[in-house]
Order: structure tokens, then sequence, then C-alpha cells
């Protein structure tokens, strides 16, 4: 289906669901990583806040 | 409208409407991800001129769009940080740049592996791919400039001033092929006299296309977060730090006690 150009169709499809792929990862493991110095910190506040 | 946007002036109720809005954002571009996939490899045809290679375009496009879409929107954060002082503004033009940097980096890379076997060669220094490069580096830039501050209050002001005079750069990318002899091709889709793209291949494109905004929109949202987040930690630290270690170990001293 994907003839004689294929590598560059496949390549391309591949790049680009990876780095995607790889944003929402970075962005999901910041978010976990900043929650817990937040909830770290907030314990640490002798008003608890 | 301009309630609207005082009340998310407040991060607090940013987080309580980002929360419900990212995931249903996060669903909508995974179906119709789906349903673009599938169009674009098994409905949309073969180009008569271009084969199969022309597939290639169902992710270029919509990745070319985004990266100037994103600049767009910290543009008009950028307005809202210089005239409505609004804190979310600064909040939403820093998310949105490590993002958009992605995605021009992608309308990059995917359009060489597109050219390639189209023109012959993997770059030319045409000015509609020049003007793209000059907004990936304009993107790093604004990234370099963010995290050469402490403060991110300080960073602010100068920052939206920089993606001010950036956005000159948009209607140049959008003209380019106009204005200048472009080994690439003019626009097809957005013309004043409509698209001269077949409906076979407009509507997978278009699918596509949505279905990057709302990943995109999910990103995005997902990053102002992390953002809204990390300012309160430093705003904690901070705190923590002006209270000094004596106070610290007396809290110690309490808790061991």
């Amino acid at each position: 289906m994907l003839g004689e150009f294929s590598s560059f169709i496949v390549w391309s499809y591949a790049i680009f669901f990876a780095a995607l792929a790889l944003l929402a990862i970075w962005l999901i493991v910041q978010n976990r990583l900043v929650k817990r110095r937040l909830s770290n910190l907030q314990q640490d506040q002798p008003d608890g806040r | 409208m301009s309630n609207w946007f005082q009340n998310l002036a407040n991060p607090t109720r940013f987080m309580a409407l980002s929360d419900k809005l990212l995931p249903t954002f996060a669903l909508l571009g995974s179906a119709l991800l789906a349903v673009g996939l599938y169009q674009s490899f098994f409905v949309a045809p073969a180009d008569y001129q271009q084969g199969e290679t022309v597939r290639i375009m169902f992710i270029h496009v919509p990745a070319a769009w985004i990266a100037m879409f994103c600049y767009a929107l910290m543009t008009a954060s950028a307005i809202g940080t210089l005239v409505w002082r609004h804190p979310m503004a600064d909040v939403s033009a820093r998310a949105a740049a490590p993002i958009g940097a992605v995605f021009t980096a992608l309308a990059l890379i995917t359009g060489s592996l597109w050219g390639k076997p189209m023109w012959g060669t993997w770059w030319v220094w045409d000015a509609r791919l020049t003007s793209v490069l000059v907004l990936l580096i304009i993107y790093l830039g604004l990234i370099a400039l963010w995290r050469a501050f402490d403060d991110p209050a300080r960073s602010a002001r100068p920052a939206a001033i920089v993606i001010l005079v950036g956005s000159i750069n948009l209607p140049i990318i959008k003209f380019s092929v106009d204005w200048w002899n472009t080994l690439h091709q003019p626009a097809s889709v957005f013309r004043m006299d409509g698209p001269t793209i077949h409906p076979d291949l407009l509507w997978p494109l278009m699918i596509m296309a949505l279905a990057i905004t709302f990943i995109f929109l999910s990103l995005h949202l997902l990053a102002m977060r992390n953002e809204v987040l990390a300012r309160r930690v430093r705003r904690l630290e901070q705190r923590a730090a002006a209270r000094g270690p004596t106070s610290r170990s007396q809290n110690d001293t309490r808790v061991h006690a």
C-alpha cells in the first residue's frame, strides 16, 4: 500500500508520534514531581498551607 | 466574556476548570486521531503526481498550523501580560513555548522527509522554510530567556515584548509563498477563492488537524497546570527560606518532642 517511498512515510509518522509521546510523558512526569514537591512543602509549613 | 477572563485570573479557578477540560480534550483528540489516521491511510487516495508520499501531508500540515497557532496564542498571552497584567497570561505563554518548539521542529522534519522524494533535496533556503526555521529559533530564544530569570514575575514583561516583536514572523510565514518565488507550494487550503485540494484528501487533512489541535490544547493545559504548581512550590520555598533555619529547627524539635 505504501509504495516506493514507504520509508519516508514511515519515518515521518514514527518521528511525529514519538515526539508527541515524549512530550506528553515529559509533562506528566513533571506534573508528578511538582505535585510531590508541593505536598512535601505543604507538610513542612507550620500552618499546614 | 471579560468576566470569564477575570475568573480565570484566579489560578485556583483555572486549576478547577482545567481539571475538567484536560481529560475531555485528550479524549476528543485521541478519538479524532484514530478516525483521522484511518481516513489518511485507508480512505484517502494516492495523489496522481506524488503517489503515496502525499500521506506525509496529513501530519506535516497540521504540525505547521499548530506551530503558528501556538505562536499566535503566545502573542495573545503577551498582550494579556502587557495590557491587562493577567496573572495567567505569562503562565500560558511560558507553558506554550516548548510545545510550539516541538511542533515547529516536527513541521521542519516531516517537511524535509516529504521534500527529499518530491524536490530531490532535504532542505532549500527558500522563504517558507527559512521563516519557519526562524520561528523555531524564536521559540528556543524565548525558552532561554525565561530560564535566564530566577523569578518568573521579572521575566514576564521582557518575554512578552520579545513575543510581540517575534509575531511579525507569522504573516511572513503565511505570505512567504506569495511574496517570494519559493520551491514550497503556495497555500492550498486557506485561500480567498477556496481550497484547491480534492475533498478526498481535504477531509482526512481537516480531521487530522482537528485531532492534533485537541492534543495540543491538552498538552498546553497540562503544561499550564505544571507552571501554576511550580510557582506555588517557589512561593512556599521562599516562605520556608524567610522563616530561616532557626524556626525550622524549632519546628523539627516540636515534631520530635
